[in-house]
């Protein structure tokens, strides 16, 4: 049995002996991989849950590689790919690279060169997943502010003075600073530098409805 | 008729006209006789007809009337066929050859008509050898076009080679050997080897060979035989391809290599008909069934843009092409090659979009079977 949380290759190919030979491959090296003959097959078992990469023939009957990456793409599903590419591909490698493919190899290739872009690729794949882990705590906490927080906190963030923001909302100065106060403390943050930070990334927050509030 | 009119006629006739007596022996001999055996007729009048002759019916010509006149079914008399006859010069040529008889009396005559056939038989003889040479050209053109998708499936087992020879390596580096491991990689190596040089060994037969040989075939061999090629060309540009082969087919008569070339160039079309758009899943198929009449159907229907309404039969007339790059002979030479085996080649649109190019061939034993 594999471990789920182990980084995982999936290997596109239809070509039974490019399959057959990759898979033997990645076994030498302990490597996890599953293997699929069609572009189809795979996008039935992917788990997007999981720390992953893609390695793809960019040339298969039915789906091919490049139909693959824009159904990828579709479902925004963000994993990494590296296609395999033969004589003459050029066009379509560079397609799929402004498609956002992660990397190339020329069949026939290096073993370390393969084995360096997938690794490089999986960690690239864990990075992405680490950063969307904290994005999504952020978005977790924001969640937990009252409105009248929410509605601080984006003023905060345009850079609004204490005194602008209690004239603004008709409250005391004194009010709005322990709403600072909390909603540094519920997103666990120590400075507004921290928390201008915090909303960029998770690409801004949607105003509030003040009418009610007000 | 009276002998000045006879004369008038002998010597006017295009054809050899050539009277003998019932031993053989020449009596008549016309001016057109002359002209094509290069003998006078004074030489040859009161001589044995044999000497017009080539074997094995000079020795035998004696026998033949002898068979004849002491009361036997004649062989030739009044049917005419086509024989070989010699010149003075010992040049052996091919002529059709029309026997009558005539009784004057207690005495039998035969007239033999004689027509020189060696014109038309040099005439088709070069038709041949320029069908052949176009078949061959149009061959080459095929291999040309499709270059990249043979490139590419040479590329599979070698890229395959390489990785498994890779593997075997990082094998070998562990402290543990994995002998087993190491045994099934070698035998991989070995297939993929074969693999890469069997694609090359049917690309040579596919283009060296020049020569017809007819002979019985069995439809789905044939096809087998050439998938290597029309898959490295649909592969390349990710187009499926399925064969469907009904059972038990009876045998056609033709030469492997032209069938070849015929469903090669429909694959061909079929993919660039493709190529843009069209249903590269269901993509190609190949099917062979058998026919209303006994004889043989190859189905090859592919899901592209199909053929314009406008060009109809035209496209089997040579030159006829849609591509831009295309020569527009590959559909001319199929339907030669598939009407020389006494078949035809028909088109029809796919209802479900795209084409279907009918291949009927007649079976091996058939009487529309041509030899």
């Amino acid at each position: 049995m594999k471990k789920n949380d182990e980084p995982l290759i999936y290997l596109v190919d239809d070509d039974e002996a490019v399959r057959d030979s990759l898979g033997m491959l990645f076994r030498s090296i302990g490597l996890h991989f599953e293997s699929y003959g069609s572009a189809l097959e795979f996008l039935q078992r992917y788990d997007s849950a999981r720390q992953s990469c893609l390695v793809a023939d960019i040339r298969m009957p039915g789906l091919s590689g490049l139909e693959l990456q824009q159904r990828l793409n579709e479902q925004r599903a963000e994993i990494p790919i590296i296609f395999i590419t033969g004589h003459g591909d050029v066009p379509m490698a560079v397609t799929a690279m402004k498609s956002g493919a992660a990397d190339f190899v020329q069949k026939p290739f290096r073993d370390q060169d393969l084995i360096d872009r997938i690794h490089k690729a999986l960690e690239r794949d864990g990075e992405r997943r680490k950063g969307r882990a904290e994005e999504d705590a952020i978005r977790a906490r924001i969640a937990l502010l009252t409105p009248r927080e929410n509605e601080v906190m984006q003023r905060v963030v345009r850079g609004q003075a204490n005194k602008v923001i209690a004239m603004d909302l008709g409250v005391s100065q004194r009010t709005v600073e322990l709403h600072r106060a909390r909603v540094m403390r519920k997103l666990k943050l120590r400075s507004v530098a921290e928390l201008v930070h915090a909303v960029d990334r998770i690409g801004g927050v949607p105003a509030v409805d003040t009418a009610a509030t007000q | 008729m009276v002998a000045a009119e006879f004369q008038a006629l002998l010597d006017a006739a295009v054809d050899a006209i050539i009277v003998i007596d019932e031993r053989g022996h020449i009596i008549t001999f016309s001016r057109a006789a002359e002209r094509m055996f290069g003998h006078a007729a004074a030489d040859v009048v009161g001589k044995n007809i044999n000497v017009l002759m080539a074997e094995p019916h000079r020795s035998r010509h004696d026998g033949y009337i002898e068979r004849y006149t002491s009361g036997g079914e004649p062989h030739i008399i009044g049917k005419g066929r086509e024989v070989e006859a010699r010149r003075a010069n010992g040049e052996v040529f091919p002529v059709s050859l029309a026997v009558g008889e005539a009784t004057d009396g207690h005495k039998r005559r035969f007239v033999g008509i004689v027509r020189d056939l060696s014109a038309q038989r040099a005439a088709e003889q070069r038709a041949r050898s320029l069908e052949l040479r176009l078949a061959h050209v149009g061959r080459f053109n095929l291999m040309g076009e499709m270059a990249a998708g043979i490139a590419h499936e040479i590329n599979q087992p070698l890229s395959a080679i390489a990785t498994y020879a890779q593997a075997g390596k990082r094998v070998l580096e562990h402290s543990a050997v994995d002998v087993a491991m190491l045994a099934d990689i070698c035998g991989k190596i070995d297939d993929q080897a074969r693999r890469a040089g069997q694609v090359i060994a049917n690309l040579r037969k596919f283009i060296r060979k020049q020569d017809i040989d007819t002979q019985s075939l069995d439809v789905a061999h044939v096809v087998a035989d050439v998938i290597t090629l029309i898959e490295a060309d649909a592969r390349s540009e990710g187009i499926a391809v399925h064969v469907r082969n009904e059972e038990a087919l009876p045998r056609v008569r033709a030469d492997a290599v032209q069938l070849q070339q015929v469903l090669l160039n429909l694959t061909r079309n079929s993919v660039d008909a493709m190529r843009g758009g069209g249903d590269k899943g269901r993509g190609i198929v190949i099917a062979t069934q058998r026919s209303e009449r006994g004889g043989v159907k190859i189905t090859v229907t592919d899901h592209g843009h199909g053929v314009s309404a406008h060009l109809g039969d035209n496209i089997f007339h040579p030159f006829v092409t849609t591509k831009r790059d295309g020569l527009g002979v590959g559909l001319a030479i199929s339907r030669t090659i598939i009407q020389s085996c006494g078949g035809t080649l028909t088109y029809a649109d796919n209802p479900d979009g795209g084409s279907i190019f009918t291949i009927d061939l007649p079976a091996e034993h058939s009487p529309t079977s041509a030899t």
